[in-house]
């Protein structure tokens, strides 16, 4: 079975993500699968691609995750990356999702990661729901024709 | 693991290009991302690559790819290669996380078939610490460098690497002519698709 969004879960992921914002004063909050996928923004920033990020933030969250395990370390549960503009936080929702924040350097950031610890809380719950869902069917299988995957990628 | 967001209309989908080191993993993924015609540019995102000071892979290459593969959803297409080099199993085991569909990138020519074989076992057992069977997930096999001199025929390939109960679709390539690399990537696509239906009718 393939995890599903919905509606509900886009309204309730942007709601605890502008919350987030708003009251730690972040400039962007993602929420990213552990495999690299982008799943919801908030926020934006100059120069920023949130896809890379997310493919990034994730990987890099795998590594030090496994880096902590290495060192016995049972409770790696977020990364803190301090720039001298920018900031941000990774850190995990539950083992399908992160939750990645990015911030001016000068914010505080145990605030940040006060709100975010919040935000994490909200958004598991949500994503629990989201992903024991048994919706009746992912597509429909009329839409989909493997033969039609003989072309569609081209060379120029 | 793929997931579908209903809201956006979107299917994530990650892909690992898999093999032994040298083998055309990166090259693979360059000329994707060089000569893939587009609808529009955003439809093809840029390039990361994590590599060494000598260019060689070190965490992973990385870009993002959209299609319309469904009717009605924007199917966005995670490509990954992991470093090929021994030492990195680690960072292997890493980016195998969450994938949907591997491309095997064999090395055709006759003195790399030890690193060939030895590089499938490494992506079962690497599999295997992730609790995934490579029999359950969508596979292809590329056979690389078919440009160059002292190859292996093809027959000899698929003894070695696609011998198991069901035989899975082999692409003979030239990465740098971008011969095999589209044929490639759309062999696993369709592997993908029909896993979808397969997935749709039974639940």
């Amino acid at each position: 079975m393939i995890p599903q969004l919905n509606s509900e879960d886009a309204a309730v992921f942007d709601a605890i993500l502008r919350d987030l914002l708003e009251k730690s004063e972040s400039s962007i909050a993602l929420i990213v699968e552990r495999a690299g996928y982008l799943i919801h923004q908030c926020g934006s920033l100059t120069g920023f691609d949130p896809t890379q990020v997310a493919t990034l933030a994730s990987n890099a969250f795998a590594a030090t995750e496994f880096m902590a395990n290495l060192i016995s370390e049972p409770d790696f549960s977020g990364m803190y990356q301090q720039g001298s503009t920018i900031s941000t936080f990774t850190l995990n929702i539950n083992p399908s999702c992160l939750l990645f924040v990015a911030f001016r350097s000068e914010l505080s950031a145990g605030a940040i990661k006060f709100f975010s610890g919040e935000a994490v809380r909200a958004l598991a719950v949500q994503l629990d729901l989201a992903y024991s869902r048994a919706p009746e069917k992912a597509f429909d299988p009329a839409d989909i024709n493997p033969d039609d995957a003989r072309q569609i990628f081209h060379r120029d | 693991m793929a997931l579908i967001n209903h809201a956006a209309k979107e299917l994530h989908v990650k892909i690992v290009y898999y093999g032994p080191a040298k083998s055309g993993k990166t090259t693979n993924l360059e000329q994707i991302h060089a000569n893939l015609q587009t609808a529009t540019p955003e439809s093809k995102g840029k390039m990361v690559s994590l590599a060494t000071s000598a260019d060689r892979t070190l965490f992973f290459d990385f870009f993002p790819l959209e299609a319309t593969v469904i009717k009605g959803f924007t199917t966005k297409f995670q490509l990954f290669t992991v470093p090929g080099q021994v030492i990195y199993n680690t960072t292997r085991q890493l980016v195998l996380r969450g994938v949907d569909g591997i491309v095997f990138v064999a090395d055709s020519q006759y003195d790399k078939m030890q690193e060939n074989v030895e590089s499938f076992q490494n992506l079962e057992d690497n599999l295997r610490t992730l609790n995934l069977n490579l029999a359950d997930i969508p596979y292809v096999l590329q056979y690389n460098k078919r440009d160059m001199d002292c190859l292996a025929p093809v027959d000899f390939l698929d003894f070695l690497l696609n011998n198991k109960e069901t035989e899975v679709p082999a692409f003979e390539a030239s990465a740098t002519k971008v011969d095999g690399v589209f044929e490639t990537l759309n062999g696993i696509t369709r592997l993908l698709l029909q896993k979808f239906i397969a997935q749709g009718t039974q639940s």
